[in-house]
């Protein structure tokens, strides 16, 4: 059972992203709304991966994803950032060398599994 | 003046009481006058000096006829007396010598009982005024000088009636003079002015040039000699003659005063120019006619021209500021928007795959109607990626490309689905090698778009074809040169209504949701944003023709 962390303030999304996840027993996920609470849950729970939501108030998903990579617990968990711009170029220059991936919503959710897979294969190759 | 009169005088000499008193009188009102006396004899001389000098008058005294002469010569004389007989000129000559002087002069000649017979005659045709006979009495003489003054009198007002008569006749005479002066040198100055117009002035009579000003010759090309013998109508552009027939018939017969009007004048070597004419009804020897006077205005046709062109290209630019201010508002309005529908329609899809999972083994109802809903969805977020593209800040991403290379990419993406539709294509590129500095994936974007649209156009079979060429711009607002891609298919055409909205964001034609309506807009909103021009043309059921335009590299507008 994989460990998936999401932080997004859009509750319902991170609701149905969770259910269609866990269905089938493959995923554990954790649903917290904003970055502090994200950034705790981070460092006590150790999740194989973070979907992170950039667009949130009070600490923007930048700014958690900068956090999670200074800190030494947490900079090895990979990160998908989640985002309703479609702008590649101010994505990329926003999250810079950070992240390793990006999602734009909405996205169906046998495609954000496979990626979700995916980026699981690469880290446990990696490492 | 020859005019005598024989004085009747009284056969007895009048009582002295009433004569005295009457001559007294008469005296005094003849007073003052000057009195040339001559005669041989000296006691006569005498004689006549006192009675006369009694009387007030002055007298001259002259002993023979020469004398008198010069005595009249010499002095401003009223009247003189006589006598016939005097050596070296006797008294007729003096008489004619008199008269050529001074006609008014009045004469009495003094002459004896013997003579009379002799010299009536000559006394009569030399004007003498009357004539005294020896011996005479003093009462006969000075009777005889009073009428001769009462006449010299007479005359003299007569002669200065006569003068003013004579005066004013000549002033009558001068001012006539005067006035044909005038009327001459009115008729120099409208002759200058005729002469010196800058206007062709011309009088038309009976389709004849029966006067033309150099003016006209200078414009026509026409001697003044040709123009006499051509119709009028041949200085007229042959589509502009029954206009100006028709205003022409209408001026001769008194109608509408003389309208302005502008008509192409045609020159002796073809050439035409603008001319605006002003007509009068006129008669010219007798008959009638009419005068024109035309004023060239080609240079203000062209001013006008250049001024219309000006306006419509200013329109033109206006009607893109417009179209691209909405398209700024829709993007800056959109990019507000998309977010916030987009985080929705993520959890409406999340909802959606969790609610076909959960049922998946049920109801194929069900599972239809998740797919409906789902595509719907997607849909919309299509269409906000759309929208999206106009919030992105316009940042290219600039190369050096051969849009050739671009096109010829582009078709081979669309090349599967074209043969498909057994459409043909044909292409024709400039055989110069064309570079253009242009976003690539941008310009890719919308030839793909531009060439998919064509294709989707042709329902079934139907031609495809995309030419290239150098286009030098000849434009009042720009200049210079650009690589202009056509891209024309055999399709089923835009109707003029939906020509007009081809731009505007959100429309569409397809209605089965192949389209977003947004594909044109952002084609033209990318072309504008190089600085290039985006044109189609059609026609509902003969094709379309769109016609790109990006400026070159080298000498490309700016």
């Amino acid at each position: 059972m994989r460990e998936i962390l999401i932080i997004d303030d859009e509750e319902d999304f991170g609701f149905f992203v969770k259910a269609n996840l866990q269905m089938n027993d493959e995923f554990h996920v954790t649903v917290t709304t904003e970055g502090k609470e994200g950034l705790k849950a981070a460092q006590e729970q150790k999740p194989d991966l973070i979907l992170l939501d950039i667009m949130m108030p009070k600490m923007d998903g930048l700014k958690v994803l900068k956090k999670l990579k200074e800190n030494k617990k947490t900079q090895q968990i990979p990160v998908i950032m989640l985002t309703a711009k479609n702008d590649e170029a101010s994505i990329n220059d926003a999250i810079g060398s950070y992240s390793e991936q990006y999602i734009i919503k909405p996205i169906e959710m046998a495609t954000l599994e496979s990626k979700i897979k995916n980026v699981l294969t690469v880290q446990s190759l990696a490492s | 003046m020859g005019n005598f009169q024989r004085m009747n005088f009284p056969e007895k000499e009048p009582l002295a009481s009433e004569n005295i008193f009457e001559f007294k009188k008469e005296a005094r009102k003849m007073s003052g006058k000057t009195v040339l006396v001559a005669d041989d004899d000296q006691a006569i001389l005498n004689l006549f000096y006192q009675v006369l000098n009694r009387e007030g008058h002055r007298v001259l005294k002259a002993t023979n006829g020469l004398q008198a002469v010069e005595d009249v010569r010499g002095n401003p004389v009223d009247i003189a007396i006589l006598d016939i007989r005097m050596p070296v000129m006797d008294g007729i000559e003096v008489l004619k010598a008199i008269k050529q002087i001074d006609p008014t002069i009045e004469v009495l000649l003094v002459t004896g009982y013997a003579d009379i017979e002799n010299f009536k005659q000559a006394i009569t045709s030399q004007g003498a005024f009357d004539y005294i006979l020896k011996p005479f009495k003093i009462a006969e003489v000075l009777h005889a000088v009073r009428n001769a003054l009462l006449k010299r009198d007479s005359l003299l007002q007569e002669k200065s009636g006569n003068q003013e008569l004579e005066r004013r006749l000549l002033q009558t005479e001068e001012g006539f003079t005067e006035r044909t002066r005038q009327l001459r040198e009115s008729q120099i100055q409208y002759r200058q002015i005729i002469e010196n117009s800058n206007d062709m002035i011309m009088v038309v009579q009976e389709e004849r040039l029966q006067f033309v000003n150099p003016k006209t010759t200078e414009l026509t090309g026409y001697s003044a000699d040709e123009l006499q013998k051509i119709s009028p109508h041949q200085i007229v552009h042959p589509e502009d003659r029954p206009k100006v027939e028709e205003i022409d018939a209408r001026i001769l017969r008194g109608e509408n005063g003389s309208p302005t009007y502008a008509f192409r004048a045609l020159r002796k070597n073809g050439e035409s120019f603008w001319v605006e004419t002003n007509t009068i009804r006129t008669r010219w020897e007798e008959k009638p006619a009419t005068i024109k006077f035309i004023r060239d205005i080609s240079e203000r046709k062209k001013a006008e021209e250049a001024l219309r062109q000006a306006y419509e290209e200013l329109k033109d630019i206006q009607g893109k500021l417009i179209q691209s201010e909405k398209l700024a508002a829709l993007g800056r309005f959109s990019a507000g928007i998309t977010h916030e529908i987009k985080n929705p329609l993520s959890i409406i899809i999340g909802g959606i795959d969790f609610l076909a999972k959960k049922w998946s083994a049920g109801d194929e109802e069900a599972r239809v109607a998740l797919k409906k809903i789902k595509d719907a969805a997607l849909r919309a977020d299509h269409i906000l990626m759309g929208l999206l593209k106009f919030s992105r800040p316009s940042k290219l991403s600039i190369e050096r490309i051969n849009p050739v290379e671009l096109i010829k990419d582009t078709l081979s993406l669309l090349q599967y689905r074209m043969s498909l539709q057994n459409i043909q294509v044909y292409t024709e590129f400039e055989a110069e090698e064309l570079i253009v500095n242009v976003d690539k994936s941008q310009i890719q974007q919308v030839l793909l778009n531009l060439l998919l649209n064509a294709v989707e156009a042709m329902s079934g079979k139907g031609k495809l074809s995309v030419q290239t060429y150098k286009e030098v711009r000849s434009s009042l607002l720009a200049g210079k040169t650009a690589c202009v891609i056509e891209i024309t298919d055999t399709g089923e055409g835009i109707s003029r209504e939906d020509l007009a909205k081809l731009f505007e964001p959100f429309f569409t034609t397809k209605r089965d949701s192949k389209g977003t309506g947004l594909g044109l807009s952002i084609s033209k909103m990318i072309i504008d944003n190089h600085q290039g021009n985006l044109m189609i043309t059609s026609e509902k059921g003969e094709g379309t023709k769109v016609r790109l335009s990006l400026p070159l590299e080298k000498g490309g507008y700016s």
